[in-house]
């Protein structure tokens, strides 16, 4: 299966979100952390030790965006799968530009998350 | 116009000085005219002044002399040609006499009223009258009155002073004209005199002579006796002639033969003979001898008088033995002592009647002669002055003098006085001295100087002088005292004079003045223009005025009005110029300074960007600025007064004129909305026209001051702003449907994503090995969770849109449509969306809520729009459509877009359905909503080309049901 040491972070502040990823992550083989706001995951000490991070685009606080902006500048180079309830595909197209692994639309559905997961962990 | 005013009053006051002015100055015109001169130049002035219709004048400058008449009309009146029709009818209603005329009077002569103002010449009208008359009711004006009356008075001066002059200077002339014929007529009598005299002393010489010749003749031979010029004969003692000279023979013609014995009788004139003969026989008789004279004809029948004398000889008893005789031509003589004869009649007739005394006096200085005047002039009898001294005509003083100035003539011929008219001073009888003007000649009789004295008594002419020079005096007195400088110059334009005053205030000598010279003493900038000017004058003849600045002593120039006035003689030349410079300097500077402050003023209103007016205290307006005028097409004149009301809109008048009344009774400021009317677009637009009054110290209004701003734009601004503030809340509402679509798109997407997610994991764990059936009721528990969750939100969404929402009112959809189309049509535009319109003209009023409706069509175009997105190959076009079958309205919104699969056309408009990539299928679920709440009905078909149509209709009368519905 997945790597047992990858971890993947969700950052989100709709609970039904929080609720149910890290179920199906664990389906997936993943291990997870969820954080309801940016600044949270942030403080948080799980940071280093995040593989992956699931990320919604609007939040209250800050944004999605900003914290992809936040750890490019702290050079901490996390692959980002951004989830959001907005149909933009402006806005889609330049968060991949800014370096996001995918960004999906809710709902998503399993296997998209799936393939965005892959792609954002190599197999090593 | 607020400065017209004061500029005209300015004016007229100008006017009236410089008609007095003229009219004061007449009087150094007139110094020494005759008196048709003066009355003429009076009536030039009045002319001028008093603008009458005409003048009538009538003076008498001598007491019994004929009067002096002129009447003066003006050219092109009505009036003037009756005038002499009415002086006609003054001098038979009030008489001859115009002192009897009335002081004023208004009569009707003619067939129009005429305005007459008499004005008496000398305090009884002795002098005459002057009447003015005008067919102008208002004539004359309180001014032309006074000035008539202060003409009347000059001119009464003048020619009462012309009247006084004219007396003087006939009797001056009288006597001078009947010295000078006097004295010429004695000095030729006393020349002929001389002459006559002596011829007859050569005459008498020569009869003398021949009287000598002939005593000696008696013993001489024949030829001695022819030799004599005289004619010479010898009687026979009883009377028959015996001899005749040769001369006789020569004289007569008559041969020896014809006048012997007494044929010498036929020499002799017929008329002589008889006297001739009487006397010859009266000598033969008394043998005396004697003498006759006779008239001898000559031989070519000419007959001369000749002297005969005849002597007898005797013999030495005393008898005649012949008679002797000569015949002396004494023609010449005889003719020299008639006219002796008549000459010295001709000189006593001169000198008995003369009114001038004539005095003759001897070497010792006794009166010899003295007409009949000096009795009238000395007081002496004629006779009684006869052989007493000249001296007792003169003063004691002046008697050593004349001794000894006389006895010095008659010794050394020098002579002390001039002969011809000199001025001494001489004593009448009763000792009154005189002055009298003296003329003497001399003449020698008998080796005795004669000499001969014209005395005139001087006195009248004295004082005539005396009185000329007083007048002169006083008339340079005035000339001098004059509050203007005069001044006259000749008739090339040569300044001759200038007054005192002139020359006091310039500070230059006539020398530096006269001629040209005077020009320099004008401001530089003027010199040329004055010079001009004079020259222009002068070349036309006609008098002038014009303004000009004159140095003063301390080099000070103030402005002076300068006035010239040719002097005419009668047959129309220039005599002379005379003029008048009033100084003008505090006039010309207080007009310089209003104008100035017009100008100022004026240049403010009438470059100010702002409409201003202003009004007199009794509301008329009088000045409208350029901008104004401009704004309401119209010209000054008719702007004034009440003009202004026309521009108002007709509703506006009446408000505006009480409100514009009231404030000009009570002096509160005016302050009106008004439509007013704008030239340029003829349209009538809101201004806002406001005035203050102008008060003065006593708190009196003296003028309105306004300003008129056209607040149109600004009033429709702020119109367009309040409806588009009442346009925006609605469309706010509008757009706050679709962002709350979004917003609830968003809020159905979360739950959503819960139950996606859940689902899958609970499959995934179902699906593990061994199957985790805890976590799959645990997440399929969420998954109704999170479902029931969505189901909250679509009602939530579903209660904004339910009838309760409704706000009904009567609509018009075609207007509802295009504020929705306007709203868009940024966003259409941006995606290349071309937008068309078929509004129905005769929709009904449909009874709905307007913002949810619109919603509908919003949503419909937001559709068709999305349904063109990948449209590349044919045009984006967007039809919107309004129609009605009478009982219901339809809105269609039809695209050119790829339009719906056919099986799903009934699926459309339920919630979540949607064939949009983004879409969320709610847009038409709400929009089915809002249309069933208005009892409408909600379609969609397929186009016969590309794309569809979506449309809803709703019935006329909604309000009604929905209503019901409630």
């Amino acid at each position: 299966m997945m790597n047992p040491h990858s971890l993947v972070a969700i950052v989100d502040d709709d609970e039904s979100i929080r609720e149910s990823l890290p179920d199906l992550l664990r389906e997936f083989g993943f291990a997870s952390l969820t954080f309801a706001s940016a600044e949270e995951f942030l403080a948080s000490d799980g940071i280093s030790r995040t593989s992956c991070l699931i990320l919604d685009v609007v939040m209250p606080g800050m944004h999605g965006p900003e914290l992809q902006q936040e750890l490019k500048r702290r050079k901490l180079e996390i692959p980002i799968v951004f989830i959001t309830a907005r149909r933009d595909a402006t806005i889609q197209s330049r968060l991949i530009e800014q370096g996001a692994v995918a960004c999906l639309t809710k709902p998503f559905s399993d296997t998209a998350l799936l393939e965005a997961l892959n792609s954002a962990l190599p197999e090593q | 116009m607020a400065f017209g005013d004061s500029a005209g009053e300015l004016k007229y006051l100008q006017r009236c000085m410089s008609d007095l002015v003229s009219v004061l100055a007449l009087p150094a015109v007139w110094s020494g005219q005759d008196p048709r001169t003066i009355v003429t130049t009076f009536l030039d002035a009045l002319m001028a002044t008093l603008n009458p219709d005409f003048l009538y004048t009538r003076v008498r400058i001598e007491a019994n002399g004929e009067p002096i008449e002129v009447l003066r009309t003006a050219p092109h009146s009505t009036t003037a040609r009756n005038a002499d029709k009415i002086r006609q009818t003054l001098n038979e209603r009030f008489g001859d006499n115009p002192s009897k005329w009335p002081a004023a009077m208004r009569t009707r002569p003619g067939a129009r009223e005429t305005s007459l103002s008499p004005m008496r010449l000398g305090l009884e009208g002795e002098i005459g009258i002057v009447v003015a008359g005008s067919g102008r009711a208002d004539f004359p004006t309180q001014s032309g009155r006074l000035l008539l009356g202060v003409a009347a008075n000059q001119v009464t001066v003048a020619l009462q002073q012309a009247r006084l002059l004219s007396g003087q200077k006939r009797i001056a002339d009288e006597l001078e004209r009947r010295v000078a014929e006097r004295t010429a007529t004695l000095s030729a009598a006393n020349e002929e005199l001389k002459k006559e005299i002596a011829e007859r002393k050569i005459v008498e010489g020569h009869l003398l002579e021949s009287e000598n010749l002939l005593k000696t003749s008696e013993t001489r031979s024949r030829q001695v006796i022819d030799a004599i010029p005289s004619l010479s004969w010898c009687n026979l003692p009883e009377g028959p002639n015996e001899f005749l000279s040769k001369g006789w023979h020569d004289y007569t013609g008559l041969s020896p033969e014809e006048a012997h014995g007494w044929g010498w009788q036929a020499s002799f004139h017929r008329d002589d003979l008889p006297a001739l003969l009487k006397k010859w026989q009266e000598l033969l008789i008394s043998g005396e001898p004697g003498e006759i004279e006779s008239r001898l004809r000559r031989h070519d029948g000419v007959y001369r008088w000749f002297l005969i004398r005849v002597a007898p000889l005797r013999d030495e008893t005393g008898k005649i033995v012949r008679w002797y005789g000569t015949s002396t031509d004494i023609d010449d003589r005889k003719r020299a002592e008639d006219e002796l004869k008549r000459s010295e009649a001709r000189y006593r007739v001169v000198v008995e009647t003369a009114s001038d005394a004539v005095v003759s006096i001897d070497e010792s200085g006794a009166i010899i002669l003295a007409n009949p005047a000096t009795r009238r002039i000395f007081g002496y009898d004629p006779d009684e002055l006869i052989g007493k001294p000249l001296t007792v005509l003169m003063p004691d003083r002046m008697q050593k003098l004349h001794h000894a100035g006389y006895r010095r003539y008659l010794e050394t011929g020098v002579r002390q006085l001039n002969w011809q008219g000199t001025e001494v001073t001489a004593r009448r009888a009763n000792g009154e001295e005189f002055p009298a003007e003296v003329s003497f000649g001399e003449m020698i009789a008998d080796r005795q100087k004669i000499f001969t004295g014209l005395i005139r008594d001087i006195s009248e002419k004295k004082r005539a002088e005396l009185a000329i020079r007083a007048s002169e005096r006083s008339l340079n007195l005035i000339i001098n005292t004059m509050p203007v400088l005069a001044w006259s110059a000749l008739p090339d334009g040569a300044a001759e004079f200038f007054n005192r005053r002139w020359l006091d205030y310039t500070g230059l000598s006539p020398g530096q003045a006269l001629g040209w010279k005077w020009t320099d003493a004008f401001h530089p900038d003027d010199f040329g223009r004055i010079s001009e000017y004079w020259r222009s004058i002068v070349a036309s003849g006609v008098s002038g005025e014009i303004e000009a600045r004159l140095r003063r002593f301390d080099g000070d120039y103030r402005w002076f009005l300068l006035r010239a006035e040719p002097m005419r003689d009668e047959s129309g030349g220039i005599l002379r110029w005379y003029g008048t410079n009033t100084d003008i300097d505090d006039r010309k500077r207080a007009e310089e300074a209003l104008r100035m402050r017009e100008l100022n003023l004026l240049q403010i209103t009438e470059t100010i960007p702002e409409m201003l007016w202003s009004a007199s205290p009794d509301g008329a307006i009088d000045y409208c600025n350029g901008r104004l005028l401009e704004y309401a097409g119209m010209s000054r004149g008719q702007a004034m007064g009440e003009g202004w009301m026309k521009l108002l809109h007709p509703d506006d008048v009446e408000p505006t004129a009480e409100l514009w009344n009231s404030c000009v009774q009570s002096g509160a400021p005016y302050r009106v909305e008004v439509r007013t009317f704008r030239a340029a677009d003829r349209a009538y637009r809101w201004c806002m026209a406001s005035a203050l009054p102008l008060l003065d110290r006593e708190g009196r209004i003296i003028r309105w001051h306004g300003t008129v701003v056209d607040m149109h734009d600004w009033k429709q601004a702020q119109e367009e702003l309040r409806n588009t503030q009442a346009e925006l809340a609605r469309m706010t509402r509008v757009m706050t449907i679709g962002q709350l679509t979004a917003s609830i798109a968003h809020e159905v997407n979360q739950p959503l994503s819960g139950i996606v997610t859940n689902a899958s994991t609970c499959l995934r764990m179902l699906g593990s090995d061994p199957p985790n059936i805890d976590g799959a009721r645990e997440t399929a528990r969420r998954t109704i969770r999170d479902g029931n969750r969505a189901s909250e939100v679509m009602a939530r969404l579903r209660a904004l849109f339910s009838k309760k929402q409704i706000d009904v009112e009567p609509l018009d959809l075609n207007e509802a449509a295009r504020e929705v189309i306007t709203l868009l049509s940024g966003e259409l535009q941006r995606n290349n969306v071309i937008v068309k319109r078929e509004f129905s003209d005769h929709l009904p009023t449909v009874h709905g809520d307007r913002v949810q409706l619109q919603q509908v069509i919003v949503n419909f175009i937001h559709n068709g729009a999305d349904a063109m997105d990948k449209v590349d190959d044919r045009p984006r076009q967007l039809l919107i459509r309004t129609e009605t079958d009478g009982n219901h309205v339809t809105v269609s919104v039809r695209d050119s877009g790829v339009g719906f699969a056919p099986d799903i056309g009934e699926r459309l408009f339920e919630p979540f359905f949607t064939t949009k990539e983004e879409g969320m299928g709610i847009g038409l679920s709400v929009s089915r909503s809002i249309v069933e709440a208005h009892h409408g009905r909600l379609w969609a078909v397929r186009n016969d080309g590309p794309g569809s149509t979506f449309a809803f209709s709703i019935p006329r009368e909604s309000s009604q049901s929905i209503a019901e519905g409630q």
